[in-house]
Protein backbone atom coordinates (compact mmCIF):
# COMPACT_ATOMS: atom_id res chain seq x y z
CA UNK A 1 0.00 0.00 0.00
CA UNK A 2 1.38 3.38 -1.18
CA UNK A 3 1.64 5.68 1.72
CA UNK A 4 1.05 9.75 1.62
CA UNK A 5 4.21 11.47 3.20
CA UNK A 6 2.25 14.98 3.86
CA UNK A 7 3.83 14.78 7.86
CA UNK A 8 6.90 15.44 8.31
CA UNK A 9 7.56 12.30 10.54
CA UNK A 10 7.61 10.87 7.25
CA UNK A 11 11.15 11.72 6.39
CA UNK A 12 14.31 10.46 8.41
CA UNK A 13 15.40 11.76 11.01
CA UNK A 14 16.94 10.93 14.40
CA UNK A 15 14.51 9.31 15.70
CA UNK A 16 14.06 6.76 13.68
CA UNK A 17 16.99 5.86 14.28
CA UNK A 18 16.79 5.62 17.73
CA UNK A 19 13.77 2.93 17.25
CA UNK A 20 15.87 1.36 14.77
CA UNK A 21 19.02 1.10 17.47
CA UNK A 22 16.38 0.00 19.82
CA UNK A 23 15.00 -2.47 18.11
CA UNK A 24 18.00 -3.60 16.85
CA UNK A 25 19.05 -4.85 20.31
CA UNK A 26 15.85 -6.27 21.62
CA UNK A 27 15.76 -8.42 18.25
CA UNK A 28 19.45 -9.41 19.21
CA UNK A 29 18.33 -10.22 22.82
CA UNK A 30 14.94 -12.27 21.56
CA UNK A 31 17.57 -13.93 19.34
CA UNK A 32 19.73 -15.23 22.13
CA UNK A 33 16.75 -16.46 24.81
CA UNK A 34 14.98 -18.10 21.87
CA UNK A 35 17.79 -19.66 20.55
CA UNK A 36 18.75 -21.24 23.87
CA UNK A 37 15.02 -21.80 24.36
CA UNK A 38 14.84 -24.15 21.64
CA UNK A 39 18.32 -25.27 21.93
CA UNK A 40 17.68 -27.02 25.69
CA UNK A 41 13.73 -27.85 24.36
CA UNK A 42 15.20 -30.25 21.49
CA UNK A 43 18.23 -31.25 23.52
CA UNK A 44 15.45 -32.69 26.30
CA UNK A 45 13.16 -33.90 23.47
CA UNK A 46 15.92 -36.02 22.09
CA UNK A 47 16.84 -37.20 25.72
CA UNK A 48 13.31 -37.90 26.71
CA UNK A 49 13.04 -39.86 23.24
CA UNK A 50 16.25 -41.90 23.86
CA UNK A 51 15.66 -42.67 27.48
CA UNK A 52 11.62 -43.07 27.73
CA UNK A 53 11.12 -46.92 27.37
CA UNK A 54 14.27 -47.74 29.04
CA UNK A 55 15.76 -49.20 32.62
CA UNK A 56 18.73 -50.12 33.47
CA UNK A 57 19.36 -52.59 36.59
CA UNK A 58 22.39 -53.07 38.35
CA UNK A 59 23.83 -55.48 40.27
CA UNK A 60 26.78 -55.31 41.96
CA UNK A 61 28.85 -57.58 44.18
CA UNK A 62 31.16 -60.74 43.78
CA UNK A 63 31.36 -61.71 40.06
CA UNK A 64 29.90 -65.01 40.72
CA UNK A 65 26.93 -63.98 42.90
CA UNK A 66 26.04 -60.77 40.09
CA UNK A 67 26.51 -63.33 37.53
CA UNK A 68 24.06 -65.68 38.83
CA UNK A 69 21.56 -62.58 40.11
CA UNK A 70 21.98 -61.04 36.80
CA UNK A 71 20.88 -64.46 34.87
CA UNK A 72 17.68 -64.56 37.57
CA UNK A 73 17.02 -61.16 36.52
CA UNK A 74 17.31 -61.18 32.76
CA UNK A 75 15.16 -64.45 32.78
CA UNK A 76 12.57 -62.83 35.10
CA UNK A 77 12.33 -59.91 32.63
CA UNK A 78 12.25 -61.60 29.11
CA UNK A 79 9.42 -63.77 30.60
CA UNK A 80 7.10 -60.14 30.65
CA UNK A 81 5.10 -58.94 28.32
CA UNK A 82 5.70 -55.56 28.87
CA UNK A 83 9.77 -55.86 28.18
CA UNK A 84 11.04 -55.79 24.91
CA UNK A 85 14.53 -56.81 24.98
CA UNK A 86 16.83 -57.56 28.28
CA UNK A 87 20.39 -57.23 27.73
CA UNK A 88 23.62 -57.35 29.54
CA UNK A 89 25.49 -54.25 28.79
CA UNK A 90 29.26 -56.14 27.51
CA UNK A 91 32.35 -55.09 30.43
CA UNK A 92 33.96 -53.31 27.84
CA UNK A 93 31.21 -50.38 26.76
CA UNK A 94 30.79 -50.55 31.27
CA UNK A 95 34.77 -48.93 31.11
CA UNK A 96 34.02 -47.20 28.07
CA UNK A 97 31.26 -45.06 30.00
CA UNK A 98 33.32 -44.72 32.87
CA UNK A 99 36.39 -44.08 31.50
CA UNK A 100 35.86 -39.97 31.00
CA UNK A 101 35.19 -39.93 34.96
CA UNK A 102 37.96 -42.48 36.26
CA UNK A 103 40.48 -41.70 33.44
CA UNK A 104 42.99 -44.77 33.92
CA UNK A 105 42.56 -47.68 31.81
CA UNK A 106 44.41 -49.75 34.27
CA UNK A 107 42.70 -48.48 37.42
CA UNK A 108 39.45 -49.29 36.02
CA UNK A 109 40.56 -52.56 34.98
CA UNK A 110 41.30 -53.09 38.63
CA UNK A 111 38.15 -52.10 39.90
CA UNK A 112 35.08 -54.55 40.58
CA UNK A 113 32.55 -53.19 37.81
CA UNK A 114 28.93 -53.97 38.56
CA UNK A 115 27.08 -55.47 35.92
CA UNK A 116 24.28 -53.64 33.83
CA UNK A 117 21.72 -54.76 32.50
CA UNK A 118 19.47 -52.59 29.40
CA UNK A 119 16.03 -53.32 29.56
CA UNK A 120 13.96 -51.99 26.64
CA UNK A 121 10.15 -52.12 27.25
CA UNK A 122 7.53 -52.53 25.02
CA UNK A 123 5.00 -50.92 27.12
CA UNK A 124 6.43 -47.40 29.13
CA UNK A 125 3.23 -46.86 31.28
CA UNK A 126 4.34 -46.16 34.93
CA UNK A 127 2.31 -49.26 35.84
CA UNK A 128 4.39 -51.75 33.33
CA UNK A 129 7.70 -50.11 34.93
CA UNK A 130 6.80 -50.35 38.26
CA UNK A 131 5.92 -54.17 37.88
CA UNK A 132 9.01 -54.78 35.49
CA UNK A 133 10.56 -52.99 38.74
CA UNK A 134 9.21 -55.28 40.62
CA UNK A 135 9.62 -58.94 38.94
CA UNK A 136 13.78 -58.05 38.98
CA UNK A 137 13.89 -56.63 42.12
CA UNK A 138 11.96 -60.46 43.46
CA UNK A 139 14.95 -62.62 41.36
CA UNK A 140 17.98 -60.71 42.18
CA UNK A 141 17.07 -59.25 45.38
CA UNK A 142 20.64 -57.81 44.89
CA UNK A 143 19.27 -55.82 41.83
CA UNK A 144 18.90 -52.10 41.90
CA UNK A 145 16.28 -50.72 39.09
CA UNK A 146 17.00 -47.06 37.65
CA UNK A 147 14.45 -45.91 35.09
CA UNK A 148 16.27 -42.41 34.53
CA UNK A 149 13.27 -40.60 35.55
CA UNK A 150 14.41 -38.86 39.09
CA UNK A 151 17.70 -37.57 36.98
CA UNK A 152 15.67 -36.77 34.17
CA UNK A 153 12.49 -34.90 36.08
CA UNK A 154 15.31 -32.41 37.27
CA UNK A 155 16.68 -31.91 33.68
CA UNK A 156 13.39 -30.97 32.71
CA UNK A 157 12.65 -28.69 35.44
CA UNK A 158 15.87 -27.01 34.58
CA UNK A 159 15.25 -27.08 30.96
CA UNK A 160 11.19 -25.30 31.51
CA UNK A 161 12.79 -22.93 34.13
CA UNK A 162 15.13 -21.93 31.16
CA UNK A 163 12.34 -22.02 28.71
CA UNK A 164 10.53 -19.44 31.32
CA UNK A 165 13.54 -16.81 31.29
CA UNK A 166 13.30 -16.73 27.77
CA UNK A 167 9.73 -16.05 27.61
CA UNK A 168 10.21 -13.74 30.19
CA UNK A 169 12.80 -11.70 27.96
CA UNK A 170 11.16 -11.95 25.17
CA UNK A 171 7.40 -10.57 26.93
CA UNK A 172 9.96 -7.45 28.19
CA UNK A 173 11.13 -7.24 24.73
CA UNK A 174 8.11 -7.15 23.21
CA UNK A 175 7.03 -4.21 26.22
CA UNK A 176 10.13 -2.67 25.88
CA UNK A 177 9.32 -2.30 21.93
CA UNK A 178 5.99 -0.76 22.12
CA UNK A 179 6.76 1.59 24.79
CA UNK A 180 9.87 2.96 22.52
CA UNK A 181 7.30 3.07 19.88
CA UNK A 182 4.70 4.92 22.15
CA UNK A 183 7.50 7.67 23.11
CA UNK A 184 8.74 7.97 20.00
CA UNK A 185 5.43 8.64 18.51
CA UNK A 186 4.30 11.05 20.73
CA UNK A 187 7.65 13.10 20.75
CA UNK A 188 6.67 13.27 17.46
CA UNK A 189 3.48 14.35 17.68
CA UNK A 190 4.48 17.12 20.19
CA UNK A 191 6.92 18.05 17.83
CA UNK A 192 4.55 18.21 14.80
CA UNK A 193 1.39 19.25 16.43
CA UNK A 194 1.07 22.17 13.99
CA UNK A 195 1.40 19.85 10.76
CA UNK A 196 -1.02 17.49 12.51
CA UNK A 197 -3.35 20.34 13.38
CA UNK A 198 -3.65 21.52 10.06
CA UNK A 199 -4.30 18.12 8.53
CA UNK A 200 -6.87 17.45 11.18
CA UNK A 201 -8.54 21.04 9.77
CA UNK A 202 -8.70 20.55 6.33
CA UNK A 203 -10.40 17.37 7.22
CA UNK A 204 -8.34 14.41 7.81
CA UNK A 205 -9.13 11.37 8.94
CA UNK A 206 -7.71 9.79 12.20
CA UNK A 207 -6.94 6.81 9.68
CA UNK A 208 -5.12 9.30 7.32
CA UNK A 209 -2.57 10.69 10.05
CA UNK A 210 -2.49 7.44 12.06
CA UNK A 211 -1.52 5.66 8.88
CA UNK A 212 1.04 7.54 8.34
CA UNK A 213 2.82 7.39 11.94
CA UNK A 214 2.27 3.38 12.10
CA UNK A 215 3.87 2.88 8.47
CA UNK A 216 6.73 4.67 8.96
CA UNK A 217 7.20 3.18 12.40
CA UNK A 218 6.77 -0.44 10.90
CA UNK A 219 9.37 0.51 8.43
CA UNK A 220 11.76 1.85 11.23
CA UNK A 221 11.28 -1.39 13.40
CA UNK A 222 11.62 -4.04 10.49
CA UNK A 223 14.65 -1.95 9.66
CA UNK A 224 16.09 -2.13 12.95
CA UNK A 225 14.71 -5.38 13.24
CA UNK A 226 17.07 -6.66 9.85
CA UNK A 227 20.06 -5.23 11.46
CA UNK A 228 19.56 -6.97 14.90
CA UNK A 229 18.95 -10.48 13.03
CA UNK A 230 22.35 -9.72 10.83
CA UNK A 231 23.80 -8.93 14.49
CA UNK A 232 23.07 -12.11 15.69
CA UNK A 233 23.64 -14.30 13.43
CA UNK A 234 27.47 -14.52 14.33
CA UNK A 235 25.90 -14.88 17.76
CA UNK A 236 23.88 -18.25 16.64
CA UNK A 237 26.93 -19.74 14.69
CA UNK A 238 28.51 -19.33 18.29
CA UNK A 239 25.96 -20.72 20.38
CA UNK A 240 25.99 -23.92 17.88
CA UNK A 241 29.98 -24.21 17.90
CA UNK A 242 29.80 -23.97 21.82
CA UNK A 243 26.80 -26.83 21.80
CA UNK A 244 29.27 -29.14 19.52
CA UNK A 245 31.95 -29.02 21.84
CA UNK A 246 30.44 -30.76 24.46
CA UNK A 247 31.12 -34.87 24.20
CA UNK A 248 28.32 -36.14 22.52
CA UNK A 249 28.53 -39.41 24.93
CA UNK A 250 26.71 -36.76 26.76
CA UNK A 251 24.63 -34.52 24.76
CA UNK A 252 23.29 -36.10 22.07
CA UNK A 253 23.62 -33.80 18.43
CA UNK A 254 20.55 -31.95 18.05
CA UNK A 255 19.26 -29.40 14.95
CA UNK A 256 16.99 -26.94 15.99
CA UNK A 257 13.04 -27.77 14.65
CA UNK A 258 12.19 -26.04 11.37
CA UNK A 259 9.60 -23.78 13.71
CA UNK A 260 12.07 -22.16 15.66
CA UNK A 261 13.05 -21.14 12.08
CA UNK A 262 10.22 -20.08 11.09
CA UNK A 263 9.62 -17.92 14.31
CA UNK A 264 13.43 -16.41 14.09
CA UNK A 265 12.86 -15.13 10.51
CA UNK A 266 9.21 -14.08 11.54
CA UNK A 267 10.93 -12.11 14.34
CA UNK A 268 10.74 -8.42 12.26
CA UNK A 269 7.44 -8.78 10.65
CA UNK A 270 6.16 -9.68 14.33
CA UNK A 271 8.26 -6.30 15.93
CA UNK A 272 6.87 -4.36 12.67
CA UNK A 273 3.59 -5.46 13.22
CA UNK A 274 4.02 -4.29 17.46
CA UNK A 275 4.68 -1.47 16.04
CA UNK A 276 2.18 -0.57 13.84
CA UNK A 277 -0.45 -1.18 16.23
CA UNK A 278 1.28 0.84 18.97
CA UNK A 279 1.85 3.69 16.58
CA UNK A 280 -2.03 3.60 15.29
CA UNK A 281 -3.60 3.48 19.12
CA UNK A 282 -0.83 6.16 20.49
CA UNK A 283 -1.87 9.02 17.57
CA UNK A 284 -5.61 7.93 17.61
CA UNK A 285 -5.56 8.42 21.11
CA UNK A 286 -3.79 11.54 21.21
CA UNK A 287 -5.71 12.58 18.58
CA UNK A 288 -8.81 12.46 20.33
CA UNK A 289 -7.96 15.36 22.34
CA UNK A 290 -8.74 17.50 19.15
CA UNK A 291 -12.78 18.17 18.53
CA UNK B 1 -39.99 28.21 -12.18
CA UNK B 2 -41.07 30.34 -8.95
CA UNK B 3 -41.92 26.35 -7.03
CA UNK B 4 -38.92 25.17 -8.44
CA UNK B 5 -36.75 27.57 -7.42
CA UNK B 6 -38.03 27.41 -3.57
CA UNK B 7 -38.03 23.37 -3.73
CA UNK B 8 -34.21 23.66 -4.85
CA UNK B 9 -33.73 26.45 -2.40
CA UNK B 10 -35.49 24.39 0.69
CA UNK B 11 -33.51 20.59 -0.02
CA UNK B 12 -30.65 22.83 0.21
CA UNK B 13 -29.45 22.98 4.52
CA UNK B 14 -28.37 26.01 5.55
CA UNK B 15 -24.61 25.92 5.72
CA UNK B 16 -24.71 28.05 9.32
CA UNK B 17 -27.03 27.10 11.94
CA UNK B 18 -26.46 28.64 15.60
CA UNK B 19 -29.31 28.53 18.27
CA UNK B 20 -27.96 29.95 21.35
CA UNK B 21 -24.69 29.13 21.67
CA UNK B 22 -22.25 30.08 23.69
CA UNK B 23 -18.48 30.05 23.90
CA UNK B 24 -15.65 30.33 26.25
CA UNK B 25 -11.78 28.92 26.65
CA UNK B 26 -12.24 25.95 29.38
CA UNK B 27 -13.62 27.88 32.69
CA UNK B 28 -12.68 31.29 31.45
CA UNK B 29 -15.98 33.65 31.23
CA UNK B 30 -17.82 33.54 28.04
CA UNK B 31 -16.56 34.97 24.92
CA UNK B 32 -20.16 35.54 23.68
CA UNK B 33 -23.47 33.76 24.56
CA UNK B 34 -26.59 32.63 23.62
CA UNK B 35 -25.89 33.60 19.97
CA UNK B 36 -28.30 32.53 17.22
CA UNK B 37 -27.91 32.99 13.44
CA UNK B 38 -28.64 31.14 10.36
CA UNK B 39 -26.51 32.15 6.93
CA UNK B 40 -28.15 30.45 4.15
CA UNK B 41 -26.24 28.69 1.48
CA UNK B 42 -24.85 31.13 -1.88
CA UNK B 43 -24.57 33.86 0.61
CA UNK B 44 -21.94 36.13 1.47
CA UNK B 45 -20.78 38.01 4.54
CA UNK B 46 -17.80 39.88 6.12
CA UNK B 47 -17.57 39.34 10.03
CA UNK B 48 -16.76 42.76 11.62
CA UNK B 49 -15.97 44.01 14.99
CA UNK B 50 -13.42 45.10 17.70
CA UNK B 51 -10.32 43.54 18.35
CA UNK B 52 -10.88 40.86 21.26
CA UNK B 53 -14.75 40.45 20.03
CA UNK B 54 -14.52 37.37 19.35
CA UNK B 55 -14.44 37.06 15.51
CA UNK B 56 -11.54 34.35 15.48
CA UNK B 57 -13.45 32.20 17.86
CA UNK B 58 -16.76 32.42 16.48
CA UNK B 59 -14.63 31.19 12.89
CA UNK B 60 -12.94 28.65 14.67
CA UNK B 61 -16.48 27.18 16.08
CA UNK B 62 -17.35 27.08 11.99
CA UNK B 63 -14.55 25.25 11.06
CA UNK B 64 -14.80 22.75 14.12
CA UNK B 65 -11.32 23.44 15.61
CA UNK B 66 -13.49 24.09 19.03
CA UNK B 67 -17.40 23.23 20.31
CA UNK B 68 -19.89 25.19 21.69
CA UNK B 69 -19.81 25.15 25.41
CA UNK B 70 -23.42 25.41 25.29
CA UNK B 71 -26.35 25.84 22.38
CA UNK B 72 -26.48 24.07 18.95
CA UNK B 73 -24.45 24.34 16.07
CA UNK B 74 -25.45 22.92 12.65
CA UNK B 75 -22.77 22.96 9.22
CA UNK B 76 -25.32 22.01 6.48
CA UNK B 77 -27.70 20.43 8.50
CA UNK B 78 -25.82 18.44 10.66
CA UNK B 79 -25.64 18.53 14.50
CA UNK B 80 -22.08 18.83 14.87
CA UNK B 81 -21.91 17.81 18.79
CA UNK B 82 -23.79 14.90 17.64
CA UNK B 83 -21.82 14.00 14.65
CA UNK B 84 -18.87 11.26 14.90
CA UNK B 85 -15.15 11.94 14.44
CA UNK B 86 -15.50 10.81 11.00
CA UNK B 87 -18.53 12.90 9.99
CA UNK B 88 -16.73 16.03 11.04
CA UNK B 89 -13.83 15.23 9.30
CA UNK B 90 -16.16 14.91 6.39
CA UNK B 91 -18.16 17.98 7.07
CA UNK B 92 -14.51 19.73 7.19
CA UNK B 93 -13.42 18.56 3.76
CA UNK B 94 -16.46 20.70 2.69
CA UNK B 95 -14.82 23.89 4.41
CA UNK B 96 -12.33 26.38 2.72
CA UNK B 97 -10.66 27.74 5.78
CA UNK B 98 -7.69 30.79 5.24
CA UNK B 99 -6.33 31.40 8.57
CA UNK B 100 -5.08 34.52 9.71
CA UNK B 101 -1.25 33.51 9.94
CA UNK B 102 -1.48 30.80 7.06
CA UNK B 103 -0.74 27.81 8.51
CA UNK B 104 1.31 26.10 5.55
CA UNK B 105 3.45 23.80 6.20
CA UNK B 106 6.69 24.17 6.25
CA UNK B 107 7.76 21.10 4.75
CA UNK B 108 5.88 20.96 1.78
CA UNK B 109 6.16 23.16 -1.48
CA UNK B 110 3.87 25.79 -2.03
CA UNK B 111 1.97 23.17 -4.63
CA UNK B 112 1.91 20.44 -2.19
CA UNK B 113 0.49 22.45 0.59
CA UNK B 114 -2.80 23.55 -1.96
CA UNK B 115 -2.86 19.82 -3.17
CA UNK B 116 -3.29 18.92 0.54
CA UNK B 117 -6.88 19.11 1.01
CA UNK B 118 -7.56 17.03 -2.26
CA UNK B 119 -4.60 14.51 -1.14
CA UNK B 120 -7.05 14.25 2.03
CA UNK B 121 -10.26 13.46 0.46
CA UNK B 122 -8.28 11.14 -1.40
CA UNK B 123 -8.90 12.69 -4.99
CA UNK B 124 -6.51 10.89 -8.46
CA UNK B 125 -2.94 12.32 -8.44
CA UNK B 126 -3.76 13.32 -12.10
CA UNK B 127 -6.43 15.55 -11.40
CA UNK B 128 -5.12 17.17 -8.37
CA UNK B 129 -2.14 18.19 -10.74
CA UNK B 130 -4.48 20.29 -13.05
CA UNK B 131 -6.58 21.83 -10.32
CA UNK B 132 -3.59 22.79 -8.27
CA UNK B 133 -1.56 24.13 -11.29
CA UNK B 134 -4.73 25.95 -12.66
CA UNK B 135 -5.24 27.68 -9.37
CA UNK B 136 -1.28 28.95 -8.17
CA UNK B 137 -1.46 30.28 -11.79
CA UNK B 138 -4.65 31.96 -11.20
CA UNK B 139 -3.35 33.17 -8.11
CA UNK B 140 -0.18 34.70 -9.48
CA UNK B 141 2.09 31.92 -8.48
CA UNK B 142 2.95 30.70 -11.58
CA UNK B 143 6.73 29.44 -11.34
CA UNK B 144 6.76 29.10 -7.76
CA UNK B 145 5.15 25.47 -7.71
CA UNK B 146 8.22 24.26 -6.07
CA UNK B 147 9.19 26.94 -3.42
CA UNK B 148 8.51 25.68 0.13
CA UNK B 149 6.65 28.71 2.40
CA UNK B 150 10.28 29.81 3.48
CA UNK B 151 10.88 31.62 0.55
CA UNK B 152 7.88 33.35 -0.07
CA UNK B 153 6.68 36.73 0.72
CA UNK B 154 4.15 37.08 3.36
CA UNK B 155 1.54 38.11 0.23
CA UNK B 156 2.83 35.12 -2.23
CA UNK B 157 1.96 32.56 1.24
CA UNK B 158 -1.35 34.22 1.64
CA UNK B 159 -2.32 33.59 -1.69
CA UNK B 160 -0.99 29.97 -1.19
CA UNK B 161 -3.23 29.57 1.61
CA UNK B 162 -6.52 31.19 -0.13
CA UNK B 163 -5.57 28.39 -2.78
CA UNK B 164 -5.60 26.04 -0.43
CA UNK B 165 -8.87 26.60 1.19
CA UNK B 166 -10.75 27.01 -2.11
CA UNK B 167 -9.18 24.34 -4.14
CA UNK B 168 -11.41 21.48 -2.85
CA UNK B 169 -14.75 24.23 -4.51
CA UNK B 170 -16.07 24.16 -0.78
CA UNK B 171 -19.19 24.76 0.32
CA UNK B 172 -18.48 27.41 3.10
CA UNK B 173 -15.77 29.37 3.10
CA UNK B 174 -14.31 31.18 6.39
CA UNK B 175 -11.35 33.34 5.74
CA UNK B 176 -9.64 35.09 8.48
CA UNK B 177 -8.42 38.68 7.32
CA UNK B 178 -7.67 37.27 3.94
CA UNK B 179 -6.23 40.11 2.27
CA UNK B 180 -3.92 41.43 5.25
CA UNK B 181 -1.15 40.75 3.79
CA UNK B 182 -1.01 42.01 0.49
CA UNK B 183 -1.28 45.51 -1.60
CA UNK B 184 -4.42 46.94 -2.83
CA UNK B 185 -4.36 45.27 -6.58
CA UNK B 186 -3.63 41.83 -5.07
CA UNK B 187 -6.03 42.12 -2.60
CA UNK B 188 -9.01 42.75 -5.06
CA UNK B 189 -7.96 40.39 -7.23
CA UNK B 190 -8.31 37.87 -3.77
CA UNK B 191 -11.73 39.46 -3.25
CA UNK B 192 -12.89 38.52 -6.54
CA UNK B 193 -11.84 35.03 -6.17
CA UNK B 194 -13.80 34.70 -3.39
CA UNK B 195 -17.15 36.54 -5.24
CA UNK B 196 -16.39 34.15 -8.24
CA UNK B 197 -16.76 31.21 -5.78
CA UNK B 198 -20.00 32.96 -4.03
CA UNK B 199 -21.62 33.07 -7.46
CA UNK B 200 -20.51 29.37 -7.91
CA UNK B 201 -22.71 28.74 -4.84
CA UNK B 202 -20.43 28.65 -2.06
CA UNK B 203 -21.43 30.33 1.61
CA UNK B 204 -18.23 32.83 2.20
CA UNK B 205 -17.88 34.30 5.26
CA UNK B 206 -14.81 36.67 5.46
CA UNK B 207 -13.22 38.36 8.83
CA UNK B 208 -11.85 41.68 8.30
CA UNK B 209 -10.57 44.56 9.39
CA UNK B 210 -10.36 46.64 6.37
CA UNK B 211 -13.12 48.89 6.82
CA UNK B 212 -12.59 50.25 2.59
CA UNK B 213 -12.45 46.50 1.90
CA UNK B 214 -15.90 46.46 3.76
CA UNK B 215 -17.39 49.00 1.96
CA UNK B 216 -16.32 48.54 -1.47
CA UNK B 217 -18.31 45.55 -1.81
CA UNK B 218 -21.92 44.84 -1.69
CA UNK B 219 -22.26 42.26 1.21
CA UNK B 220 -23.85 42.40 4.38
CA UNK B 221 -21.68 42.12 7.58
CA UNK B 222 -22.41 40.20 10.59
CA UNK B 223 -21.21 42.60 13.38
CA UNK B 224 -19.44 41.23 16.77
CA UNK B 225 -19.29 43.62 19.47
CA UNK B 226 -19.27 42.89 23.55
CA UNK B 227 -21.07 39.28 22.82
CA UNK B 228 -23.53 40.20 20.61
CA UNK B 229 -23.82 40.20 16.94
CA UNK B 230 -25.59 41.91 14.69
CA UNK B 231 -26.25 41.83 10.81
CA UNK B 232 -25.87 45.60 9.49
CA UNK B 233 -26.77 45.48 5.45
CA UNK B 234 -24.85 46.25 2.89
CA UNK B 235 -26.00 49.32 0.57
CA UNK B 236 -26.36 47.87 -2.53
CA UNK B 237 -27.50 44.59 -1.05
CA UNK B 238 -30.39 43.11 1.00
CA UNK B 239 -29.80 41.01 4.61
CA UNK B 240 -29.86 37.47 3.65
CA UNK B 241 -28.95 36.41 7.05
CA UNK B 242 -31.60 35.80 9.94
CA UNK B 243 -30.01 36.75 13.55
CA UNK B 244 -30.97 36.67 17.11
CA UNK B 245 -28.84 37.27 20.28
Amino acid sequence: MAQRNDLPVAQRGSAGRFVAGVVAVLIFISGIAATSAAYVDALLSSWNKSITGTLTVQIAGHAAAAGREADAAIAAARKLAAVARAEIVAPERVRDLLKPWLGDERLIADLPLPILIDIELATATPDAVASVSAAITAAAPGATVDDHRVWLNRVVDFAQGLGTIALALIALSVGALTLTVIFATRASLAEHAPVIEVLHLIGARDSYIANQYAWRSARHVLWGSAIGLVAFAPALGAIGWLARQIDTAILPRVDLPMSYWIGLASLPLLAATIAYIAAQMTVRGSLKAMV
Amino acid sequence: MALFRTKTKEAEADPVQLEGVSFRYGQGIDIFSDLTLTLPARSMHFLTGPSGAGKTSLLSLLYLAKLPSAGRLRLFGQDVMRASRARRAKIRRSLGVVFQDFRLLEHLSAFDNVALPLRVAGVAENTIRENVSELLRWVGLDGMFDAPPAVLSGGQKQRVAIARAVVGRPKLILADEPTGNVDDAIGERLMQLFVELHKLGACVIIASHNERLVGRFPYPRLHLDRGVISVLPAAAAPTDASVGA
